[in-house]
């Protein structure tokens, strides 16, 4: 019986990773077992006959997605590698597989690393392999995940988070031991991970405890509205998996991972593709679909070749190339709304643009309607706000007594005359303090429109004496500039981006807007407000959402009084999918899309 | 002649510690670094990055020590054959490279082996048929292959073979969801390389048949060809036995060179077939600023081409008996 310590020991890791069929071969091949070993295996740990496919899914007609988690079943699932029962891995059976493997691309390239917390993750893998304690949904409104429930005490400093009962891919219970050990090994100063700071209110680390397996309380140093928007943006991964490595940062995990999410990771060819399988047992219900595949592609032209061929299924695509499949019958455009719109900024270090008056002029020399038509073919929206009209942060947007600028040329060239500011050579305005009003206009390269709006903002503000000279730079290196404290303010007086830019779903501007947080910090264009300072201050100490929704209904006030910058509009992407497809939702968030979507979508043959 | 290959050899030290140099110090002065990429990648993705992570990532990769401590570590571990760790995916340099240079080296390999095939027939026919029509054709043919940027030849096999007609996939080097049986096994590995490999094939056809036609065109104007057609030996004698063997030398000798050219030629097309090799690593790399593995990457590439040329100037001494390193 020589065999016996191989024979247990495979079938324990292939229990604990969930093999199939042809993995337990392969690896009892390599292992020299003999044929009745090879089957003793198989036996125990009831190996899949289908590889691809995994475990059929349970619902199969209309595939809408299950809300409600099977708690009777994952409650009582054992232990890993205990007992290799059949209980643990298979699926009930239903009418076979009906809802077909969805195909998608990703253009971000393949960094190899599925764990969600390390720096340069697979974007994809922490929403579907994995799941984290809390999710937004389209209207900006938190919904639980991991969690079940969480409040806040009176004096919002200590937060209660309820878990909800859920197995790992593996079998083993879900607790509150793994969001601990998430907590600290994102803590852990060694850990190559870029989400320490979610963590840490002003520098400093909230500190976490666990009364029991169910039960996590935060306790943070100050009240910190924004902090439930960090939780939500973890991970969480097994404590009993990854407690005992040598280092996390290159171990195995990292390219076989398990989660606790909908789908487990297949085979992952290195820069060519990865698949995810449906994990039957997931605490929200099994995916419709019988699984995702990824396909790792350079650009978007590589990806629509491979849509036209019918290679993949869907695609976020670029407004240049949406154009072709608008008109297509085998294809739908799903457009999506980004949160914040594109404005011109203004560098508030610089003498001229420092000066109100010349800021409400380039506001009202502005034909938003005419640039946002021409620059993205009618698909963009004219913003006055500070987030888009639609989406997560339009609560927070003030639509009635906010200031507007409209467009009048006549109005703003007086507005300039009145203030001293005469027409000089050239007819280019020069300041009462004898400077010239030309600027430069900056935007980062790889975004066409960028350039176009550029080009039309240097026409239009020619008519009120403004010279724009356009200049686009890489982003690499515009950051450098952004970080540097000294940089002269003429080198970037006006930039083109989404300025301010909040957190996704969460309207906090401290980083961007705040005087605290000039350069080095990310507030690089200088703007400077004790009224707008208090706002946000209070806004994020502030945990009540109405609250917080009022407040920043007066931000938007203020700023559209101060004009840090002039919101244009807000650009529109899209997804193309194929009309193969069932049960895409028609909703304009590709975050929602990514995370419930997918799930529910269905390719019947 | 072993004295000159030793020679040969350790010329490559200095010259590869030169482009270490210069390499190292142009990626450092290149504005932004791995981090500030992730940063950047992040933001867009919807992630909040703050300052104190960027600079908590900076002291975990080093990247705040000053450039030359910089050199000098990696420098250390690299003469040791070490060249760490990828920023990008943490995984160890060797293995990413181990990974993917096979996947270049069969593109390359079978796009070089085709070329031969095809260039050297087509190189004999036209310097044998000069100035007739199918001469002509052929080089109409040539400056057309040369002509065109690969990329763009790349583009139009997808659009026409795999997204017009279906005929072969258009990218990858293998199906996520093949289907079972072993015909179609081979057929999927197949299929997958028939556009790749033609893009690189035609381009490259173009320039060794001219560069086969000169070398012959200029064996056969000599006397001794003269005085084996006077012997009465039949044309293809000739051509075959007493032309080609000596047309042969210059191609032989442009081997070496010649597999480099397509390792280093195949970029461009591993971007656009999505094809797993070295070129797309090389690439993706440099967009992420990922050092590690730009450094080895070209380290290797340059012991590459040193070693090409060494081996084509070896092969031109054994082939050619005229030819003596001393």
């Amino acid at each position: 019986m020589t065999e016996d310590r191989p024979v247990d020991q495979l079938i324990q890791e292939a229990t604990r990773l969930r093999w199939s069929r042809r993995q337990i071969l392969r690896r009892a091949g390599a292992l020299g077992l003999s044929a009745p070993a090879i089957a003793m295996v198989l036996a125990a740990c009831g190996g899949d006959d289908d590889d691809d496919e995994g475990a059929s899914s349970p619902t199969t007609g209309g595939g809408a997605v299950p809300t409600s988690p099977p708690a009777a079943t994952t409650a009582s699932t054992p232990a890993a590698g205990a007992t290799p029962s059949a209980a643990a891995t298979t699926a009930p059976t239903g009418g076979g597989a009906t809802g077909g493997i969805i195909n998608m691309n990703t253009t971000l390239g393949d960094s190899g690393i599925a764990n969600p917390i390390l720096t340069g993750s697979i974007s994809y893998m922490e929403y579907y392999i994995f799941n984290r304690l809390m999710i937004y949904d389209d209207t900006g409104t938190l919904q639980p995940e991991l969690a079940e429930d969480w409040s806040y005490s009176d004096d919002n400093l200590v937060l209660t988070i309820n878990l909800r009962d859920a197995p790992w891919h593996d079998g083993t219970p879900f607790t509150s031991a793994d969001v601990i050990f998430t907590f600290e090994t994102i803590a852990d100063e060694s850990t190559d991970t870029n989400e320490r700071s979610k963590l840490q209110i002003n520098g400093e680390l909230v500190s976490w405890e666990a009364p029991d397996e169910k039960t996590v309380v935060i306790t943070t140093p100050e009240p910190f509205a924004p902090f439930l928007f960090n939780l939500q943006d973890i991970g969480i991964i097994p404590k009993h998996v990854l407690e005992n490595v040598a280092d996390i940062n290159t171990d195995a995990f990292n390219k076989a991972p398990i989660g606790t999410g909908p789908y487990t990771l297949g085979e992952w060819q290195p820069d060519q593709f990865f698949k995810l399988v449906p994990f039957a047992d997931y605490w929200g219900g099994a995916p419709a679909n019988d699984g995702l595949t990824f396909f790792f592609h350079a650009d978007t032209d590589v990806g629509s070749a491979a849509l036209d061929a019918g290679e993949i299924d869907m695609m976020f695509t670029p407004p240049e190339l949406q154009g072709r499949y608008e008109t297509n019958p085998d294809f739908k455009l799903y457009p999506y709304v980004y949160y914040t719109p594109i404005t011109v900024a203004f560098n508030h270090k610089h003498p001229v643009l420092s000066d109100i008056t010349v800021r409400k002029a380039i506001a009202m020399a502005i034909d938003k309607t005419t640039l946002t038509d021409t620059v993205t073919k009618g698909r963009g929206i004219v913003a006055d706000n500070q987030f888009a009209n639609t989406g997560p942060l339009d609560r927070y947007n003030d639509y009635g007594n906010t200031t507007t600028y409209a467009y009048d040329v006549d109005a703003a060239n007086a507005l300039l005359d009145e203030a001293g500011y005469a027409r000089g050579d050239g007819g280019i305005r020069v300041s009462p303090d004898g400077d010239r009003l030309s600027f430069n206009i900056i935007t980062y390269s790889g975004f066409e429109e960028y350039v176009n709006d550029q080009v039309i903002l240097q026409e239009m503000l020619g008519e009120i004496g403004i010279e724009l000279t356009p200049q686009v730079v890489d982003y690499t290196s515009l950051e450098a500039m952004w970080a540097d404290p000294n940089d002269d303010p003429a080198n970037r007086a006006l930039e083109l981006e989404e300025w301010p830019h909040p957190y996704e779903f969460d309207p906090d501007l401290y980083n961007e807007l705040h005087s605290d947080n000039h350069p080095p910090g990310l507030n690089y264009m200088w703007f400077s407000d004790p009224d707008v300072d208090d706002l946000i201050s209070t806004g994020r100490v502030t945990t009540d959402p109405a609250e917080r929704e009022s407040i920043y209904k007066q931000l938007d006030v203020r700023r559209s009084e101060l004009i840090p910058a002039v919101p244009l509009y807000c650009a529109v992407d899209g997804w193309v999918a194929s009309t193969k497809l069932a049960n895409v939702p028609e909703t304009p968030y590709y975050r929602r899309w990514v995370l419930y979507g997918l799930k529910g979508i269905a390719k019947p043959a | 002649m072993t004295a000159y290959v030793i020679r040969r050899l350790l010329w490559m030290i200095p010259l590869l510690l030169g482009v270490s140099v210069i390499c190292f110090t142009m990626l450092k002065r290149a504005p932004g670094d791995s981090v500030t990429v992730m940063l950047a990648q992040s933001r867009t993705s919807g992630q909040v990055v703050t300052r104190d992570d960027v600079e908590a990532l900076r002291e975990l990769y080093g990247l705040n020590r000053p450039v030359y401590v910089q050199y000098y570590d990696w420098l250390k571990l690299a003469a040791r054959g070490d060249f760490g760790y990828s920023t990008r995916s943490n995984a160890p340099v060797s293995d990413l490279i181990r990974q993917r240079l096979p996947n270049t080296m069969k593109l390359a390999g079978v796009s070089l082996v085709l070329t031969l095939l095809i260039a050297i027939p087509l190189g004999i026919i036209s310097a044998v048929k000069q100035y007739t029509r199918l001469d002509y054709s052929l080089t109409l043919f040539n400056f057309v292959g040369i002509s065109i940027p690969s990329f763009w030849l790349g583009l139009m096999l997808v659009y026409i073979f795999a997204v017009n007609l279906g005929w072969f996939p258009t990218t990858g080097m293998q199906s996520a969801n093949p289907e079972p049986g072993f015909f179609n096994a081979i057929w999927d590995v197949v299929s997958h390389y028939v556009l790749p490999v033609t893009a690189i094939t035609l381009v490259s056809i173009a320039g060794y048949t001219r560069f086969q036609r000169a070398a012959m065109l200029e064996v056969i104007r000599q006397d001794y060809i003269r005085t084996a057609r006077a012997k009465g030996l039949s044309e293809r004698t000739v051509i075959l036995k007493h032309a080609w063997r000596n047309a042969l030398i210059p191609i032989i000798t442009l081997l070496g060179y010649v597999f480099v050219i397509l390792v280093e030629g195949s970029v461009v097309i591993e971007n656009i077939f999505s094809w797993p090799g070295m070129g797309q690593l090389a690439v993706l790399s440099l967009q992420q600023r990922d050092y590690p593995v730009v450094m080895a990457i070209v380290l290797l590439s340059a012991t590459l081409i040193l070693l090409g040329t060494l081996l084509s100037d070896i092969l031109y001494a054994i082939v050619d008996p005229r030819v003596r390193y001393d």
